[in-house]
């Protein structure tokens, strides 16, 4: 073993190769590499999406994992996790006339509407009350494996029964 | 070459890493920001916006999620190489150094998890204690449920260390058992993290989790062979 060659490095010495790292690369991004974001993601209450589903054009994005949207999701989402995102669906989101991504509290929700905003998108906001929670809060429609399960299925299916909220109008998927 | 040794007083090796090891952080902490910078964009955005309750504290949770996976893989690496592997990659880790880097890898993965817990809890508008106990109804909340299995698993590995000392044969293997920490965390990260998914990360978690499991089964053989643990 050629110990002439090992330094002398301790616990704190790791802690500043982690802070040094950070501070870099968080600056680097900061900065250098891309143009800062300055536009916030627009909200939109949930009643007044509901007039906008009505009127036709909305296009929701579960943000969810595939197996989370196979258990429940809104009627006529499709499933977009952020780590499958690329500019190349920008083509199909611009055609609709709102775009709203979604997760169970919108945190995921939120960082899909954002890096869609960075891409470009404008046509785009998220909920409130956030996510499915609030969604489904409100007694509106949730499909999916386990919709009678989960938290509200019940006022979810008289949503359904009573045909409060016109799902055929999704002309967007 | 003007290199200082000191000793711990509690182990007869020098309390040192080579560079290498030190480059191998270096090169893991920055692959591991960047990564997560490229899918999150800048922090100040959060602070010059009216963005969602929590959100911030979500974003920090999965940075801080990220690194003390990192940790965790590396604490294992060289438990599971041990003195005499370590020496044939001319690299000397102190039980000193172990123990401190293991503390500061549980520290991360409470963090993480006391991050989340926060965000979910400004969100909600009440304490979410329940991700803090088992519930394996529905796909996230049961990835969740691993992920705090994962932190149960080095908390009592831990405690086993603190208690038993490592002195005894039985206290080791009691220790580690942490090992099976990495499938639990790694089943976590890869079924809900968003980073761990993308570009180079994929790639990255699955060449650690392929070092682990070669250093797993070199240590089982030396076991049999009396040699190892």
């Amino acid at each position: 073993m050629k110990r002439d060659f090992l330094i002398n490095v301790s616990i704190h010495h790791v802690s500043y190769v982690l802070i040094i790292s950070f501070l870099s690369t968080s600056l680097w991004f900061e900065y250098i590499s891309t143009p800062l974001l300055q536009r916030e993601v627009p909200k939109i209450s949930i009643e007044s999406l509901v007039e906008k589903v009505r009127e036709g054009g909305v296009l929701f994005i579960d943000t969810r994992e595939p197996e989370e949207f196979a258990e429940y999701h809104i009627p006529g989402a499709i499933n977009l996790p952020i780590y499958r995102l690329s500019s190349n669906d920008l083509v199909e989101l611009k055609s609709a006339k709102m775009v709203v991504p979604y997760c169970v509290k919108d945190f995921r929700g939120y960082e899909v509407a954002k890096t869609l905003l960075s891409f470009g998108l404008t046509n785009i906001a998220v909920m409130t009350p956030s996510g499915l929670k609030g969604w489904g809060r409100l007694g509106l429609p949730i499909t999916g494996e386990l919709m009678n399960v989960k938290e509200g299925g019940e006022r979810i299916s008289e949503a359904f029964d009573d045909n409060k909220l016109p799902l055929l109008s999704f002309n967007v998927r | 070459m003007g290199m200082e040794i000191r000793r711990t007083g509690l182990t007869p090796h020098p309390k040192v890493l080579t560079p290498f090891l030190g480059l191998i952080y270096l090169c893991l902490i920055f692959i591991v920001t960047a990564a997560y910078f490229l899918s999150v964009g800048e922090w100040s955005y959060y602070f010059t916006t009216d963005n969602l309750p929590g959100q911030f504290f979500y974003i920090l949770s999965k940075y801080i999620g990220l690194v003390a996976i990192f940790f965790v893989w590396i604490q294992l690496v060289t438990g599971l190489l041990g003195d005499v592997g370590l020496r044939k990659f001319g690299i000397n880790v102190s039980p000193l150094f172990h123990r401190k880097h293991g503390i500061l890898t549980l520290s991360l993965v409470l963090l993480h998890i006391a991050l989340f817990i926060t965000a979910t809890s400004i969100r909600a508008g009440h304490v979410t204690w329940h991700f803090l106990w088992f519930d394996f109804d529905g796909y996230y909340v049961s990835k969740i449920s691993i992920g705090l299995i994962g932190c149960m698993v080095i908390m009592i590995g831990i405690s086993v260390a603190i208690v038993g000392r490592i002195k005894q044969k039985q206290w080791r293997l009691a220790h580690n058992t942490i090992t099976f920490s990495f499938v639990f965390i790694f089943w976590h990260a890869l079924a809900i993290g968003s980073e761990t998914r993308g570009g180079i990360m994929f790639y990255l978690i699955y060449a650690m989790a392929g070092v682990i499991l070669f250093l797993t089964i070199w240590r089982l053989v030396g076991y049999k062979k009396g040699v190892g643990i």
